[in-house]
């Protein structure tokens, strides 16, 4: 457990709010924290977040204002202190290896893999990433992530990029392994086509180390946390209803 | 700092309560578990559960709602598999939760654990809210309470504690039955059942539908049952609901806990029985008492007359 300084918290994408913590300890790519986002008892649990990127002390969340507790975080300024759980969950698992992979991100799942792909970079990957948003407003992250890999959108409205849904992108089943992270649907979706990559699950968490059993879902091996055990979890290894 | 509990002399009050703490492994990667008193581990079931779908977890405000529905291993995998990585991290005597569907499921699970030299004490669990069989249909019929906690004193040799719910009429019936059936110690209480609603998708937020609600919400409800069962029971009490402080800690002693579990606040901060621990000293002289042991039920008419 740290206490993380906010050094800035701005608006990003339509409902999506950047923060920038420092003192933060390193992330590998696809862990999560959970942040404390209030002292008092008005937010009674943690807020589970996944981390964009995670550089020297520097942690940058990207969050969606969803709710009660989201819309309280976009109030604090730089200076404000966060007590954080960090280090949490296993990550994404890189083969250097494996060189003709993709990302595939819908709404904020597309968050993660920014920093998963700045660490494919510098392993000599170049992946592609095909992100799926809403609409135009909500579409982010695409000259960041663009400048690391290639880049394709899609849009529900067709406001940007090509009209649809992100997993209906048939060029992304043309790579050997892919990694994945956004609506179960999506996620779905995806896995009946192939199980040949990774998929990062979100669910509603009560502690975020493994204690509550809150996030616990079947697998072939056996029942398993999200948040100790996951987030990150071999598409294979799945079970879909 | 020391309070006798059935035979046994705790360190200090303090108890982890079952459900919020896993086995306590996690929380050994925290700090060292040998601080605390003792622990409850989870509700251990005859054969493995994997419990209800999720979501099972909703925050509320001041505590949260959960429907986690026994998720364990099963009694087996915990004797062959958790029992002795805990033996690693905690040389202290827990105490063991045990439910079942059915009274020979108790009773198996006792059977099986009579003989783990680690565990100091049962804790039955007939309170719990998130089953459809077992759980909280013993804990609110002070009949089947009765004679579920008489055969289960008929097979336990350790020492037994009852696990309340406060989803009944009146919980001091249901203290006196399971005293009266030979229970050795309380523990109240377990959570309030309730429910939340996600309105923009116009349905229960949790995949039960209802859970329990925990937390700070909780605490002056617990404090009133542990106060009124204090008065109708010689028995010790581990009170528990919403303790997020030593501040809440030291009420429920003085209500008549002669222990104090601590629930969820370990889910929002892995180190709230160690800063509580480490707090009580402090408050305990600051309230100007001796020790613990001369608070317990002090708030209480009686005792005041007696002091």
């Amino acid at each position: 457990m740290s206490r993380l300084v906010v050094q800035s918290n701005q608006w990003f994408a339509d409902k999506v709010y950047q923060m920038v913590l420092s003192g933060a300890k390193p992330h590998e790519p696809g862990q999560f924290v959970m942040v404390e986002i209030s002292k008092g008892i008005d937010f009674f649990l943690r807020r589970p977040f996944s981390i964009a990127d995670s550089k020297n002390d520097r942690l940058t969340l990207l969050y969606k204002v969803i709710g009660r507790g989201t819309s309280y975080m976009t109030t604090l300024i730089p200076g404000d202190t966060l007590d954080v759980l960090e280090q949490l969950g296993n990550g994404f698992r890189i083969d250097p290896n494996r060189q003709d992979v993709c990302l595939i991100g819908g709404g904020s799942g597309v968050f993660p893999l920014l920093g998963l792909a700045r660490r494919l970079h510098e392993r000599g990957i170049r992946p592609t990433a095909f992100l799926g948003f809403d609409t135009k407003q909500s579409a982010c992250l695409i000259s960041e992530l663009s400048r690391v890999c290639q880049v394709a959108i899609t849009t529900m409205d067709g406001t940007l990029g090509e009209m649809g849904n992100v997993c209906l992108y048939q060029a992304m089943y043309q790579h050997s392994y892919y990694y994945a992270v956004g609506p179960m649907a999506m996620l779905k979706a995806i896995a009946q086509k192939t199980t040949n990559g990774q998929m990062s699950l979100e669910e509603r968490m009560g502690c975020g180390f493994g204690a509550c059993m809150g996030c616990t879902i079947m697998t072939k091996k056996g029942p398993a946390q999200i948040c100790k055990d996951g987030p990150v979890f071999s598409a294979g290894d799945l079970i879909w209803e | 700092m020391t309070v006798s509990f059935l035979g046994w002399t705790l360190d200090n009050p303090i108890i982890p309560a079952s459900g919020t703490f896993g086995f306590g492994l996690e929380y050994a990667s925290f700090f060292d578990l040998n601080q605390l008193g003792s622990l409850t581990t989870k509700a251990i079931t005859a054969r493995p559960r994997f419990g209800n779908p999720t979501p099972r977890i909703a925050e509320v405000p001041g505590g949260m709602l959960n429907a986690i529905g026994l998720q364990n291993p099963g009694v087996d995998d915990v004797i062959e598999v958790i029992l002795p990585k805990l033996a690693q991290v905690f040389q202290k005597p827990i105490i063991a939760n045990i439910a079942g569907s059915v009274v020979e499921e108790y009773l198996e699970v006792i059977d099986k654990l009579n003989s783990e030299p680690q565990i100091g004490a049962f804790e039955i669990n007939i309170s719990c809210p998130n089953v459809q069989e077992g759980g909280m249909v013993f804990g609110t019929n002070a009949t089947l309470a009765s004679d579920l906690v008489r055969r289960s004193k008929q097979h336990s040799r350790k020492p037994l504690i009852v696990k309340l719910s406060p989803n009944v009429t009146n919980i001091v019936d249901i203290a006196r039955a399971v005293e009266d059936a030979g229970a050795d110690a309380l523990s109240l209480i377990n959570t309030l059942v309730g429910m939340a609603i996600d309105r923009e998708k116009a349905r229960p937020v949790l995949a039960n539908k209802f859970g329990g609600l925990s937390g700070p919400a909780i605490k002056p409800v617990a404090l009133r049952m542990v106060f009124q069962v204090f008065e109708q029971v010689s028995i010790p009490i581990i009170g528990m609901g919403g303790v997020m402080t030593a501040e809440d800690a030291i009420d429920f002693i003085l209500a008549g806990a002669t222990a104090v579990g601590v629930g969820s606040a370990n889910l929002r901060d892995p180190f709230a029985c160690p800063k509580i621990i480490e707090a009580l000293p402090g408050l305990i002289q600051h309230l100007g008492w001796s020790n613990i042991k001369s608070m317990i039920g002090g708030a209480h008419e009686k005792r005041h007359h007696r002091l």
